[in-house]
């Protein structure tokens, strides 16, 4: 885990990869709430990364949700509690 | 002509040279063969088959080399200027198919035929010339050492314009068991194949052709290719054409899957070190795409030696696999293994456990330590010399793991003799299941089977049989992609990677073609493969991993553990031969090879000679 300051109330999110490039930082943080709640602000936040929101044509999401590099989060209504990181990559690991 | 009687996409034969004579031969090609192995790796399986003896050592002068193309090379589909390159592989003593890109791939298909196997020893070091059906063969005496670009480029002054080279390097020359075959800085790397082409005494090989291939139905390809190309330019890509695959490093040290000192440890603290896209806007990398190519995926770095193509498995493999740090010092690594014509996963991992064996004392190379540069740097020179432990190490981790002994066979980081690429099977066990069963051994081009690992979980319960089907899917849809030949990175671009498939193909050939027949097809050249391997000897005990990641866990940067059972994968491995209707030992029974379409291999007895 990526040692960040914890500020009450707030999750941190790490970008690497094409969200990285898209958000222009690497780090930033976020309300704790759902995770589609956590997809909204940033939507808002950094509009150059809402497309990749977007489903691909073969229906699944281009960015992938990790739970602190441990595993990754599907449902929306996964609740993120203050302190947690979450991280989101490109979801092709292809190399 | 009626379109079903033209064979339209294939020239229905191919190339047979015996470099020692000099002699050429065309071999025909049965319409049926075409339609059912495709091309590219499926097709050259078929005539690796066919044109190789059970037994036969990879380097003697009959073993084959085979460079085989696709049907859709030469078309307007973006990514399909690709060829495939099979021999038995001297690291291995299984089935090599590896794959390369660009102009060559074009130029060769243009000769007029779909493959071109290479026999015979040449008396002299020699290049081998094709044009049109024309072979000829020209001392090489003045390339001797060089690079495969070097080489390439001394032979684009000497022969006239037109020609297409690929060439192998100093380490192809000295049958170092892992050395490649280059074009244009692609490699078909993996597996040896240069050093077959070196035990023939061939340096290189030159193609120039005029024979241009008609396709059935060219102005509706043209429009499908227009969307394709579209479809390229999106976000399914962007990873690729933005950062390159180099931009994996910091995702998998992240998720703690990046192979670190010989897989002792799943990341590595140096990482932000190798940020290329810090690197990226320090204007140090420029971009590059192969020929017929929308992505661009090719990001090439100025290193001291010059113009170096990073990608991430060979950044992996020379950097945090061998414990180096610094950006610069494994591009420069990276090029001179380019230089040598090196693949760089075999030589990466090879030299990272000479380092551990160092490390535990069972090894006097005290030079020879995890986070030297100069170490490696010496190593990689030993290594493409064959000089000093480079004798030893030119062969591979497995076969230096049998000369040092001491159990150092328990982490040789190896399956079947082939290095494992950058994919950490403890923290990643659906590839840990692919790289234990891949015909080629430990691999991540054959299978991706890494995709249902970097997947949300979906809510189906992740037994032992959904495990194995995802790498059964994985492996098919490597295998038409790869007999197409289309790039992988296109993949993300297709709703339906089979029927869209088969769309494309109908519209080259002008055969009826559906998914149905294109998922068979796949499932057919995995079992081709899948039988040379047991002809040359394969058994059950092969489909495995190293001891090492059934007994020592791997701590996660979340302070987690990531641990691999052996019985689960073992329970797994026959979870996948039951999903390929294999028996419960990996064999193919003649049912299933009937099913598959593989009837010359039906007959009782010839089931046996294969078997051996």
């Amino acid at each position: 885990m990526i040692n960040q300051e914890i500020t009450p109330g707030f999750i941190t999110v790490e970008f690497l990869g094409i969200p990285k490039l898209k958000a222009g930082v690497s780090f930033c943080k976020v309300p704790a709430g759902s995770l589609s709640s956590v997809i909204d602000y940033l939507k808002n936040q950094f509009p150059r990364l809402s497309q990749e929101f977007l489903p691909s044509p073969s229906g699944k999401s281009h960015v992938l949700y990790s739970l602190n590099g441990d595993y990754f989060l599907h449902d929306p209504e996964t609740i993120l509690l203050e302190g947690q990181q979450l991280l989101i990559i490109s979801a092709d690991a292809g190399g | 002509m009626d379109i079903k009687e033209k064979m339209f996409g294939y020239h229905q034969k191919y190339l047979k040279i015996d470099v020692e004579t000099g002699a050429s031969f065309e071999v025909p090609i049965p319409a049926e063969v075409s339609r059912k192995f495709i091309g590219g790796v499926g097709l050259g399986a078929w005539i690796l088959f066919r044109e190789s003896k059970q037994g036969m050592n990879s380097l003697a002068p009959e073993a084959p080399l085979i460079f085989c193309f696709s049907p859709l090379v030469g078309t307007p589909l973006t990514t399909s200027a690709k060829f495939a390159v099979l021999a038995k592989s001297p690291l291995t003593n299984r089935i090599s198919d590896a794959l390369s890109s660009s102009h060559f791939a074009i130029e060769a298909k243009k000769t007029g035929f779909d493959a071109i196997v290479i026999t015979g020893r040449s008396a002299t070091k020699r290049i081998v010339i094709i044009e049109e059906g024309k072979v000829t063969l020209q001392n090489a005496d003045d390339l001797q050492g060089l690079s495969a670009l070097a080489t390439s480029e001394k032979l684009h002054t000497r022969l006239a314009a037109g020609f297409q080279i690929a060439a192998i390097g100093l380490a192809g020359e000295n049958q170092v068991l892992f050395a490649n075959l280059s074009h244009e800085r692609r490699h078909a790397g993996r597996g040896g194949l240069g050093a077959v082409l070196g035990s023939k005494n061939i340096k290189a090989i030159a193609v120039k052709g005029n024979t241009r291939m008609a396709v059935a139905f060219p102005a509706k390809l043209v429009e499908k290719a227009r969307e394709l190309s579209a479809k390229s330019f999106g976000p399914a890509t962007a990873k690729y054409r933005e950062l390159g695959t180099v931009s994996n490093l910091l995702v998998f040290n992240r998720l703690s899957v990046l192979p670190t000192r010989n897989f002792q440890e799943g990341h590595f603290a140096a990482i932000d070190k190798q940020d290329f896209q810090e690197v990226d806007k320090a204007a140090k990398v420029t971009r590059h795409s192969c020929a017929a190519c929308t992505i661009g995926c090719e990001h090439i770095y100025e290193s001291k030696l010059g113009k170096v193509r990073i990608e991430y498995e060979s950044m992996f493999a020379l950097g945090s696999l061998c414990g180096i740090e610094n950006a610069d010092d494994i591009a420069e690594l990276v090029g001179l293994c380019d230089e040598f014509g090196l693949d760089t996963i075999s030589t990466g991992g090879t030299i990272a456990f000479a380092m551990e064996c160092v490390e535990k004392g069972m090894l006097a190379e005290p030079w020879l330590q995890f986070g030297s540069m100069a170490a490696a740097k010496k190593a990689i020179g030993l290594i493409a010399n064959r000089e000093g432990l480079g004798k030893i190490l030119s062969l591979g981790s497995r076969q230096a793991a049998h000369l040092i002994g001491q159990g150092s066979i328990a982490f040789a980081p190896q399956v079947k003799g082939l290095e494992i690429p950058g994919y950490e099977p403890r923290g990643l066990q659906t590839m840990a299941l692919g790289l234990a069963v891949a015909s080629r051994g430990a691999d991540h081009n054959r299978s991706g089977a890494y995709e249902a690992d970097f997947s949300p979980p979906t809510g189906e319960v992740l037994d032992n049989s959904a495990i194995a089907r995802s790498a059964v899917e994985s492996e098919n849809r490597s295998a038409l992609i790869d007999s197409l030949i289309l790039c992988k990175f296109l993949r993300g671009v297709f709703s339906n990677l089979f029927a869209e498939s088969a769309e494309l193909l109908s519209l080259v050939t002008g055969w009826d073609m559906d998914e149905v027949e294109l998922r068979l097809a796949a499932e057919r050249v995995v079992a081709i493969k899948k039988l040379f391997n047991i002809r040359e000897g394969w058994s059950i005990e092969e489909d495995t991993l190293p001891e090492r990641f059934f007994t020592e866990a791997l701590e996660t940067q979340s302070g987690g553990q990531n641990r691999l059972s052996k019985t689960a994968l073992q329970q797994r491995i026959g979870a996948y031969y039951q999903a390929r209707n294999w028996d419960d030992v990996g064999d193919i029974g003649i049912q299933e090879l009937r099913r598959l379409g593989l009837e010359e291999f039906c007959n009782e007895s010839d089931l046996q000679t294969i078997k051996g």
